[in-house]
Order: C-alpha cells, then structure tokens, then sequence
C-alpha cells in the first residue's frame, strides 16, 4: 500500500514538474497519430475500393500487407533511414506501413462481403457508378471499415512510441528516458499516456460509428480543414530564427551534454534556436543524421569514430591526444566532417572495486588488482566479458588471474559488487554507480584501455558557417573532469533530476553563462 | 415489345438457356414459369442485361439491348427481386426513391409520385416512409421494392419470384396488387415463379421454361386444356385436378361428331366443368357445342363418375 502511495505521489509530482513538455510530447504524439491515419486511410480504402472487381489482385494485396505486417518496427526504421533520414517522417511512413494492413484488410472485406442482391438491385436499377460507391456499398461496408481503422489507430498509437528512438518525438520519449536514466517514473508516464491515449481512441471511434455517414464526412473535413490551417498558419508565423539541432546518443550523461551546448549557443547568439532532440537512439542512427543534414551536432566519443565510424585501422592510441588526432583526421578525410577538441574527461572501461576491498588490499592501480587477484572474484558485463579489448586482453596484459570470472547483465553487476556477492567489476569511467556505492576506479597504469573522450561533432559546411557555434562549443575543450561527469549523471540516472537543470547549475557554477 | 431471338446462354457445365426465342407483346402480364434451376431467371436476367447470352439477341421494341446504354436501358425497367433487396442504410422513402434520384427528378414531383404509389400498394405513406427496412416485415418490405420498381413510370418491370418467401397471406395479397397495377398501369411486366397457381392466377400468357428449353407460350386456359407435352401437363397436374377443362373432358374420349346447324352453347376447350354445368342449366337445350364435337349432359355426368374413379384408384 505504501508503495503504491509513493508511486502515484511520484506521477502526481512528474507530471506537475513537467507538465508543459508532457503535452508538447502529447500533442507531438496525437499528431503523429493522427497523420498516418489520415495517409494509411487515404492509401488503403481508395485501393480497396479500385480492387472491389478485381479480387486475385486484392488477394495479393491482402498478402503483401500481411507481409510488412510481420517486419519488426525498428527494422523498418533501420531501412527508411538512408532514404528519408530521421525525425518524424520515418516515423510516419513506419506506422502508415504497419496501419495499412488492418484497413485495407477489413474495407476489402466489408466492400466484397455485401449481399449480392443487394448488389444486384442496385445494378438492375441503373445507378450510376458514385451512387452504388457511396450510397450502397461505403455505407454497408463502413461497420467493418471503422473496426479496421479502430485497431490501426489503437495500434498506431502504441507503436508510435517507437518514433522517440529516432528523434520523431512523442510520449515515447519519456518511456526512453525513463529506461535510459532508470526513472520508473518517466517511464510510467510516458506508458500510462499512451494507453489512455490509445483507450480515448478507441472510445471515440466506436462513438463516431454510430454518427450517419454524412454529418461524419463534413465533420472529418471540417477537421482536416482547421489541422491544415493551424498547421499551415503556425509554419506562417513561426518566426524564421536560424535553427540548430543537436542530439544526444540514449542516456542520461549525452542529454546533459547537449543541453550545455543549447545554453551556451543560445546565451551567446539569441538569434540562434537550438532544438535538441535526446535519447535520439545508437551511434548509427545518429552519424546518418548528421550525414543527412537532419541533425547538426552531436557528442561523439574518440574511441567510437576510431573502432566503429572511420575505416582502417581499429586501434585506438593509448594516447587521449593521439587517438583524438586520428579520429578528427579521419572524420576529415572519411566525411568531410569537423571533430571539435575533446572534453577533459575519459568515459573509458574501468575496472572497479569497492573501497573495503581496496583499502585491504591496498589496490591503486590495476598491477596492484593483478598482485592479489587470486584471491578475488569478478563479474563482467558480457561485452566485455569477450571482447579483446576487454576482460581477456586485461588479462593478458597485467597478468590477471581472478579466483573466478562470470558474466552478468550490465544492470546488475554493480549491485552483486555492492552486495559483496563478488569483489571485481567492469564499467565505464564515469558510471553514476560509481559514486552511489562509492566504488573505487582502479589506474589502468599500463594505458591498456583505449581511450573514450567525448567532442562535438558536425559537418565542416556546418563549421564553416557558424563560426560562432564552434567558438561557443570549444569552450568546454579540456574542461569537464570524470568527477564533475560522474556527479552529473548521478544527479539525473540516479536522482532523477532534469537533464537541463543539471547542466544549467554546472554552466553557472563555472561561470560560462556570465 | 420485347422479342427474344435464338438466346443462348452457356455456363461452364451447364446449358441455362437452349436457344430460346419468344415474343412478348406490349401490356402483357408474362409469367415465365417452371421449376428452379429451369433457367426462367436467367431468361428475365437476359431483358435488362443483368445477363448476357452467350449468343442470340434481345431486343426492346426493335431495339437490341446490347447496343443500348446499361444505365439507361435499366432506368427505363422497373425490376423486383426475391427478397425485396432494400438498402438496409436507407429509409422507405430514400429506398423508393432510389431511381428517381438517379433520374434527377425534382424532390417535390419524387415525394408525390412515391406518396401515390405508397398508397396503391396499401402502406400509408405517413406511417412508412420514414422507416427503415428493419422496421418492415417481409410483405411491407416487398410492397416497398414494388414501389421502387414503378416509380419512374417505366414501360417494362421485371419480377424475379417476387412473393417466394411470403406467407400465403400476403402472397395473396400481392399477387392482387400486381393484377390491379397492371389493370391501371399499361406497362408490360414480365414476371418470374415456380408456382403454377400464381402463374395462373396472374398471367395473360404463361411461358413454360425446363432445362433452358421454351416447354409451351399460351393463356393459362390454353395450357390447362391443350399441354404440349408430358412435362407441362405433369408441371399442372395439380391444377387440373381441381380445375378440369372441356378440352380434357374431349380428350377422355366424350363427346359425338357435331352436325351441321347442331343446337346447343358455343363453348371452348379452355373453359371448366363448371362453366359447362352452368350453361346447361341456364340453357333450354342439354347440350353444348364444343369447336366440332357436342357434349351432352349424360356425359357431364359420366366424365365426373369416371374422375371419382380415377380418385378411387389412388
């Protein structure tokens, strides 16, 4: 019971913090919603109503229909990407693919399944082709037309979360950001929106089949009408302010970085607009962004552009400087792109113990781990685990022998490791964990890790033209220690505090909004 | 007039119509009759193009209906089907209306024609045309599809088995709505049954359909009295049994070669027994002249001796 009373006291106080965000998120996800209704009902009734005489076709459609059914969404998403880009567009085409199937299916079905007397009197009278078509078989055949745009929408809706991965907005945003930064909370916003979203259609729908057809028609293209106008008039009036995007990788660690980057471009030019678009999905999705023009900026890691973006040589330099100089030659070179200097701070493997163990043992560096290792037990992330830069290299390279080493979910290491249930763990520098069970990093005295710094990366037509971004987002080269970066993701993964909020009191604590 | 010229019309595994050819004169009530599957649907399906022979021609007072505009050519023919076949989305009105406003005619002259003929066919137009299908039963729905079928005034309606599935009750009474509309009327109408009493009852000339194959054209009395063949006299057994004609009573074997200058009733072969009892009664004379042969009233007498024996063999 009290569980449940802190539960709803948490939603109660989300939603009330983020009140106006939750109904941009709302809005963005109605009309999402509700522009690839009206495309999928546009594309699948006027097909079934061209296929009404033509049924091996109409069978074939059924088929293929059925067919994109069966692709998984984020394929589907993967796929439009080189050809549309990222945002909302994708996101739309995604869904009106997934929608067809059910309204075409069902206006097929209602318009081929009338009573064939009925039919017939109408042919035998001589109606002419529009009279049979919209006051004989659309009338008869919209109970099953409706049912079929009833669960497209409830199914649209759902899926719509999805449109968050790639920066197209809407309540899963929340539902991401809550799995990204651990906040159960956001997370149950964003679902429990959807689902009454979704219900409310549902409801609404069920009471439009009961309205005649006609007054439906006028009201539906009243509607369209003010969408259009409103749409049109606000792209009118909004004002024309030099647009920058910037988007973050999933997580909480790249949205406070681009909301540093927002404030500082925007205090410096109030001409500027910045639009971040967080948790924007992988490394992938966001480099093709930034080819496609569709983002501007994004933080990338050294390590990242040298092992997964750049071709060649997949060795990154034990040397921060080094391995920078490579990647931003390569970028270069590769892409034309411009790869701004790196922060201070190295978001690189670690190696970690708690404090306990490592006062005991006196560990400071991984050569000091590998001294008493025999004595000690590890768990390992699964990645890591196997990887050659990982866990086996380490070994090889310190001489590690651990008592025992096992993998685990990457969630649940650091607890067994604070549950003493083992001694030795993976992780990445800057992990919140680090500094919520006050764990201790041990020095990777060999320099085997490579190195992982984080820098603004953009197309160099990009640079070239607003110099005054570069310059604005060079300030926090060499700035931003693994201390300053951990609290920080403390603060939002673990406290669940605004990503802005954080960034903003780092700004003004170091004095760059001045 | 519509003349059927040698129609033909094959499906897959069957023959529906065996090169049929048949005349049926303006203002005729036409029966087509026989039992299902004879292809007598088929046949009235070939006047308003709903089917096309596969060879032969049909033609609308000289006209070749495959050359005619579809949509013109059936919204100049009124059609009833089985069931009624009311839109179920629409009301009586909008349902009664559904040529008209394909016709274009102007809403004022619709609801008086539709009100008119609401009252012909016995619905109140206050009462009904407001209704939906839903709301009628089977007798009311059809009177509504008669309505339908008649509103634009159309010289030619086609009725496909129109009463089937009615009750005796309402049967009967429509069947008396049809014979009284077309007293009024002077349209032709060609309708569709496998029943040989409404056949009778309705038709100015029956045609009698089998297996695609024309049996016999004639007035319900020519049928009753002269059946070309097996099949037909067999189809209207039943009829005969109640009804008996003088042509059956000469075809028994009754009757004497009539002289020259004979006395007696001028009667037909198509009339009954009881006519022939009637006219002997009210005649000096106890006997009738029937075309060649006389028929007297002893062998009014032994004829109904002969059917009691007959019953009795049974």
């Amino acid at each position: 019971m009290k569980w449940k009373v802190t539960v709803i006291s948490q939603l109660i106080s989300y939603v009330n913090k983020n009140h106006s965000d939750l109904l941009q998120a709302l809005w963005q996800h109605i009309s999402i919603s509700l522009i690839a209704m009206l495309i999928t009902i546009l594309i699948a009734i006027p097909l079934a109503i061209a296929l009404i005489n033509h049924r091996r076709i109409g069978e074939l459609f059924l088929q293929i229909t059925g067919v994109i059914q069966t692709i998984p969404s984020l394929a589907v998403l993967g796929i439009l990407i080189p050809f549309v880009g990222i945002g909302t567009v994708p996101a739309i085409i995604a869904l009106v693919l997934y929608a067809i199937m059910p309204v075409f299916q069902n206006t097929y079905a209602g318009l081929t399944n009338i009573d064939p007397v009925l039919i017939e009197a109408a042919d035998a009278l001589g109606v002419t082709p529009q009279f049979k078509l919209f006051k004989v078989e659309l009338p008869l055949a919209m109970p099953m037309i409706l049912s079929g745009i009833r669960i497209a929408t409830v199914m649209v809706i759902g899926t719509a979360t999805l449109a968050a991965l790639i920066g197209g907005g809407g309540l899963g945003t929340y539902i991401l950001l809550g799995i990204q930064t651990n906040n159960n909370t956001a997370l149950l916003v964003g679902a429990i929106l959807s689902a009454i979203l979704a219900l409310l259609a549902n409801w609404l729908i069920a009471l439009l089949s009961k309205v005649p057809l006609k007054r439906l028609g006028i009201w539906t293209l009243i509607l369209v009408i003010i969408g259009l106008g409103g749409t049109i008039s606000h792209q009118l009036l909004k004002p024309q302010a030099q647009t920058v995007t910037i988007a973050g990788k999933l997580g909480g660690e790249p949205e406070v970085l681009i909301n540093m980057y927002k404030d500082l471009i925007e205090r410096n030019d109030s001409k500027v607009k910045v639009t971040l678009k967080p948790n924007f999905g992988g490394t992938s999705f966001l480099f093709k962004g930034l080819q496609s023009g569709k983002i501007d900026v994004y933080p990338e890691f050294t390590g990242t552009v040298l092992q997964t973006l750049v071709k060649g040589s997949k060795i990154v330099n034990h040397d921060p400087e080094i391995a920078y100089e490579n990647a931003r030659d390569d970028l270069k070179q590769q892409f034309n792109m411009t790869y701004l200097k790196p922060m201070a701070y190295q978001n690189n493997y670690a190696v970690t113990v708690r404090r306990d163990t490592a006062a005991r043992y006196h560990l400071r560096t991984i050569s000091d781990l590998a001294r008493v290792s025999n004595q000690l037990s590890g768990a390992f992330d699964p990645d890591f685990y196997q990887e050659s830069n990982g866990y086996p290299g380490l070994r090889k390279a310190y001489g590690l022998n651990l008592k025992s080493a096992k993998t685990m979910e990457p969630s649940l290491r650091y607890e067994a490791l604070a549950d003493k249930r083992v001694d030795v763990t993976d992780g990445y520098t800057t992990d919140p964990q680090i500094k919520k069970y006050h764990l201790v990093i041990l020095k990777d005295n060999k320099e085997f890790f490579p190195t992982y710094q984080g820098a603004p990366l953009m197309k160099t037509s990009f640079a070239k033209q607003h110099p005054n971004v570069v310059k604005q987002l060079n300030r926090l080269s060499g700035k931003i220690s693994i201390a300053d970066m951990q609290n920080m993701n403390y603060q939002v993964t673990v406290k669940h505090r605004k990503a802005s909020v954080v960034a903003r009191e780092y700004l003004q604590k170091h004095h760059y909004l001045n | 007039m519509i003349e059927l010229l040698n129609v033909n019309k094959e499906y897959q595994d069957q023959h529906a119509l065996d090169h049929l050819s048949l005349t049926i004169n303006d203002g005729e009530l036409f029966v087509l009759v026989g039992p299902s599957g004879s292809g007598k649907t088929t046949l009235l399906k070939t006047i308003n193009r709903l089917v096309v022979p596969t060879s032969g021609q049909v033609k609308i007072d000289g006209k070749d209906v495959a050359e005619m505009n579809l949509q013109q050519l059936r919204r100049q023919v009124g059609y009833v089907l089985q069931t009624g076949a009311l839109f179920p989305n629409m009301t009586v009105a909008e349902n009664a209306s559904v040529q008209l406003d394909n016709l274009k005619w102007p809403v004022e002259k619709k609801r008086a024609r539709i009100a008119e003929l609401m009252t012909e066919v016995g619905l109140d137009p206050d009462h009904f045309l407001d209704r939906m299908p839903s709301e009628l039963s089977g007798g009311e729905a059809q009177r509504v599809g008669i309505v339908r079928a008649l509103a634009c005034k159309p010289g030619l309606v086609l009725m496909d088995e129109p009463f089937s599935a009615l009750d005796p009750v309402s049967r009967r009474q429509l069947q008396q709505i049809v014979i009284n509309l077309h007293h009024e009327l002077d349209s032709t109408i060609v309708f569709v049954t496998h029943d040989m009493h409404e056949a009778l009852r309705l038709a100015d000339r029956i045609a009698v359909v089998h297996n695609g194959k024309l049996q016999q054209v004639g007035t319900p009395t020519e049928i009753l009295a002269e059946p070309a063949n097996a099949f037909v006299s067999n189809f209207f057994a039943d009829e005969q049994q109640t009804d008996q004609l003088l042509g059956q009573v000469l075809a028994s074997g009754f009757g004497r070669p009539a002289k020259p200058d004979e006395p007696g009733t001028r009667m037909v072969k198509g009339q009954s027994i009881f006519e022939w009892a009637t006219a002997l009664r009210e005649s000096q004379l106890d006997q009738v002249i029937v075309d060649d042969k006389v028929l007297t009233d002893h062998d009014l007498i032994d004829y109904l001796a002969s059917l009691e024996m007959e019953g009795d063999s049974h």
